[in-house]
């Protein structure tokens, strides 16, 4: 399967992992079973051989990190790593890439760090498969900046799957930019006792299935922000699940997409809080803006409760462009190609509005812009 | 937490069932549809089509995604029995057990307030059927489907079934097979249907499934409102119902159609109810689910031509040991077309509720509207309540909106009223009822008094 240089726990725990991608379904929740119907295309087999020398993965400041993490590639550890027992597979296609991981790392932040320089993910793929499996660990008292880049090229495939534990009284600001032109998929999960600002944009080209869960344990926080532009064909899957599983626990999470062309995005929102999560707070908005007759828009934006003691809300709306604010920008003297992306534009920045980072904020907004000129109207 | 189960010896009207003229044995074949449909004296067609039914009801499978119907023992049901040989047209002629009944439940009251002819459901069939005169002098038909199959054969073919086909799901299916009872009504064109009409029907013997099926025409511009309200008494041994109801509303008509459901805790009540609204016709569902072990209901509109409407306003009450599944299906076909939809509910005692909705707008359907609000409250942690809102958008020029909240009652809420002098269940009666007053408002007087009553005694477990 793999090269024979792997310990025999790893060898033995891509078998378990293949098994369990036989047993589990593309989906961990039936009531979204419904919504699959691309999903096979990213199935792949097994990866015989290393196609060739993976590029760099982790970009980080040598000077400003040093003696603060500590960088094992999983192939070096004798044993498996106590982080694998605490996150269980959800779907097949997680278990499908942590079967078949290329390259694998566990990085361990020490405790009371605080650095504003970003530690950088970058998975790109220019041909071929690029799998990967990353752990992160960061202590107590800590503030960190990650950022997580996909970029796949056409014909390229790229699979991560992102592990995340936060322990307590720290921050964490993450940022996940995925501008793939191949298929991508993303599984993020975090567990967390701190407090997590998410920011995500993806402007995937082709198909692109992404996952963020996260499991807030006590006196815990997180605010995601996600936005989506939808061009061409470009199909999403995105799902992101909030457990609130102890007290005191609050997530606010928001989603704006902009669909153009013949695309399509199915957003599954999920806020779950269970029993023991008294005194928990929940938001969860949803808000699509749909420029084409051809494209596609599907959301569940579902709440399930098990407490009382708890306030959840959740709103969601589609639209298409207001008529208007378009003839209004156009009386300004802008053509309506302009007009409409300016708009759009307008709807897709104000998700990312209670970002705090100017480094994520300026990676976010030319981003939306450099993609916005793709959009034909 | 103290804890009070919902007393529902105040509607056990429990009847021994060796009063039942015909009674089949427990179990479904094709054999059994058979004699349901000769016993019945039914025409060819309707015979076909429950055969046909029982072959789609057979292929199903049980479905999955929502509550769990695991102990439906399909076996174990009596899918026909007939109470007694004749109908009847006046009070008074009724067996006095069945018309102690419903002296208990008031019917003879709402008969003298001129509600409307009264219905009344016993056991599987049509038993008691007055209609006014004056339902008879504009032309309206309201019978039980039965009735109608015999004397107005080609309106009921040619709309029986089209709107909930066979196919569409399990329980559907097995109500297209078995189904005994359940209203007709045929509004003609331009008539506005004066009074409420209504029919009380109830389940009564252990393990008898109840299949009724209703039908309701409105032709062009004709206007109806249509109650159904819904007592069970107690038993031990699971019992099922499942219904099928039709309504059609054409061209500039108006539907409504209100629910008031009180199942015994035993009950699986698992019901198909879809509408087609066509040109600038207007359906209204309004919908109380209390009761029940498990309620699977989600009464949908079509809105199949422009300019149709659609309001669905529904309420849900889980209580002890019962999980309602409920919601709401708008399926936009056409342009301009507009729904809105309001859920509220309330669990406690380890009750649990979901929302299960669906907008759905079609390529096409240009300048849609559609709103859903949701609100749920909870009143203890070993209640549950879930929200699925389904938003499946194929089309640019529509608006569509969604909103839900969840939460307990607030200790301010209480404190305030309880500083006024109210008890902690006063407070929390006014503001449960408070939360539900727009679906109260709705309801007829006589509907509203007995539905503010039931609230308040499922209500009486939720001080702790």
């Amino acid at each position: 399967m793999k090269s024979k240089s792997e310990p025999d726990w790893l060898l033995e725990y891509r078998k378990e992992e293949k098994e369990a991608a036989n047993k589990l379904n593309l989906e961990d929740r039936k009531i979204f079973l419904k919504y699959v119907e691309r999903e096979s295309e990213l199935y792949f087999d097994e990866i015989l051989e290393k196609n060739k020398e993976l590029d760099n993965l982790l970009y980080y400041d040598k000077e400003t990190f040093k003696d603060k993490l500590d960088i094992k590639n999983i192939k070096d550890l004798e044993k498996k790593p106590e982080q694998f027992y605490k996150f269980k597979d959800l779907d097949k296609i997680e278990a499908l890439i942590n079967s078949n991981f290329e390259e694998g790392f566990v990085i361990t932040f020490k405790d009371g760090i605080d650095i504003t320089k970003p530690f950088i993910i970058k998975q790109s793929a220019d041909s071929g498969k690029k799998i990967t499996k990353i752990i992160l660990v960061i202590g107590k008292n800590s503030k960190l900046y990650i950022d997580d880049e996909v970029d796949s090229s056409k014909n390229a495939y790229s699979g991560q799957n992102l592990y995340i534990v936060l322990e307590e009284d720290s921050e964490l600001n993450f940022m996940l930019l995925d501008k793939s032109k191949g298929r991508s998929i993303t599984n993020i999960r975090l567990i967390t006792k701190g407090r997590v600002n998410f920011l995500s944009l993806l402007t995937n080209e082709n198909m692109g299935r992404n996952r963020l869960w996260v499991n807030l344990l006590e006196h815990s926080e997180v605010n995601i922000q996600q936005g989506l532009i939808g061009s061409n064909e470009s199909y999403f899957d995105v799902e992101s699940e909030i457990i609130h599983s102890e007290k005191n626990t609050n997530s606010n999470l928001n989603y704006k997409a902009v669909l153009d062309n013949s695309s399509k995005a199915v957003y599954k929102g999920v806020i779950r809080q269970e029993k023991q999560a008294a005194n928990s707070y929940a938001y969860l908005s949803e808000h699509s803006l749909i420029l084409d007759k051809n494209a596609k828009s599907i959301s569940v934006p579902s709440l399930e409760i098990e407490t009382n003691e708890l306030k959840a809300y959740h709103s969601a709306s589609s639209q298409p462009l207001d008529k208007e604010v378009l003839f209004y920008a156009m009386s300004r003297g802008l053509d309506k190609n302009a007009a409409v992306k300016m708009i759009a534009e307008g709807f897709i920045e104000s998700v990312f509005n209670k970002a705090e980072n100017a480094t994520f904020i300026d990676t976010l907004k030319n981003s939306i812009e450099s993609k916005m000129e793709y959009l034909s109207n | 937490m103290e804890k009070i189960e919902f007393d529902y010896s105040k509607y056990d009207f429990k009847n021994s069932t060796a009063k039942y003229k015909i009674l089949f044995n427990e179990g479904l074949s094709e054999e059994v549809v058979r004699r349901i449909s000769k016993l019945k004296g039914e025409p060819e067609w309707m015979t076909e089509f429950r055969t046909n039914a029982y072959k789609f009801f057979v292929k199903r499978p049980v479905p999955e995604w929502g509550a769990d119907l695991s102990k439906i023992n399909f076996e174990n049901i009596t899918y026909f029995a007939r109470a007694t040989d004749k109908k009847t047209n006046n009070w008074e002629d009724l067996p006095e057990d069945i018309r102690d009944t419903y002296d208990k439940l008031g019917i003879p009251e709402a008969e003298k307030k001129s509600l409307s002819g009264v219905e009344v459901m016993y056991e599987s069939e049509v038993v008691y059927n007055s209609i006014k005169k004056e339902l008879e002098e504009i032309g309206v038909i309201f019978c039980d489907t039965d009735t109608a199959i015999k004397q107005y054969p080609e309106l009921v073919r040619k709309y029986f079934g089209k709107v909930v086909s066979p196919n569409d799901n399990k329980f559907a299916a097995l109500n297209s097979a078995v189904w005994s009872g359940g209203s007709f009504i045929y509004v003609p064109k331009g008539v506005k249907v004066p009074m409420p009409l209504q029919a009380y029907f109830r389940i009564n013997a252990a393990n008898m499934g109840q299949f009724e099926r209703t039908l309701i025409i409105a032709d062009e511009g004709a206007d109806v409102t249509y109650i159904e309200g819904c007592t069970a008494p107690v038993y031990s041994k699971d019992s099922l119902h499942a219904a099928v109801v039709e309504v059609i509303a054409h061209k500039n008509a108006h539907v409504k159609y209100i629910t008031v459901q009180n199942w015994s805790s035993d009950v699986y009540n698992l019901v198909t109810k879809r509408a087609f609204a066509y040109e600038n016709a207007f359906v209204e569902w309004i919908d109380a689910n209390m009761g029940s072990k498990v309620t699977e209901k989600y009464p949908s509109v079509y809105l199949m031509e422009p300019g149709a409407k659609s309001n669905v306003l529904s309420v849900a009450l889980a209580n002890k040991g019962q999980h309602q599944d409920t919601g709401t299906k708008a399926v936009h076909l056409a342009p301009n077309t507009s729904s809105v939809i309001r859920s509220k509910s309330i669990c406690l005692n380890g009750g649990r509720t979901t929302y299960r909705g669906l907008v759905k707008v079609k390529k096409g359907a240009t300048d849609v509207k559609s709103s859903t609000r949701c609100d749920a409250l909870i009143f203890d942690d070993f209640s549950r309540t879930d929200t699925y809102p389904y938003m499946e958008i194929d089309e640019e020029e529509s608006t569509i909106s969604h909103e839900a909240s969840v939460g307990k009652i607030g200790d301010e809420q209480l404190f305030y009223l309880e500083s006024r002098g109210l008890s902690e269940l006063e407070a929390i009666n006014m503001i449960v009822l408070g939360f539900i007053a727009e679906f109260v408002d709705e309801l007829p007087i006589e509907f509203a008094v007995e539905f503010n009553r039931l609230i308040k005694i499922n209500m009486e477990g939720a001080v702790g």
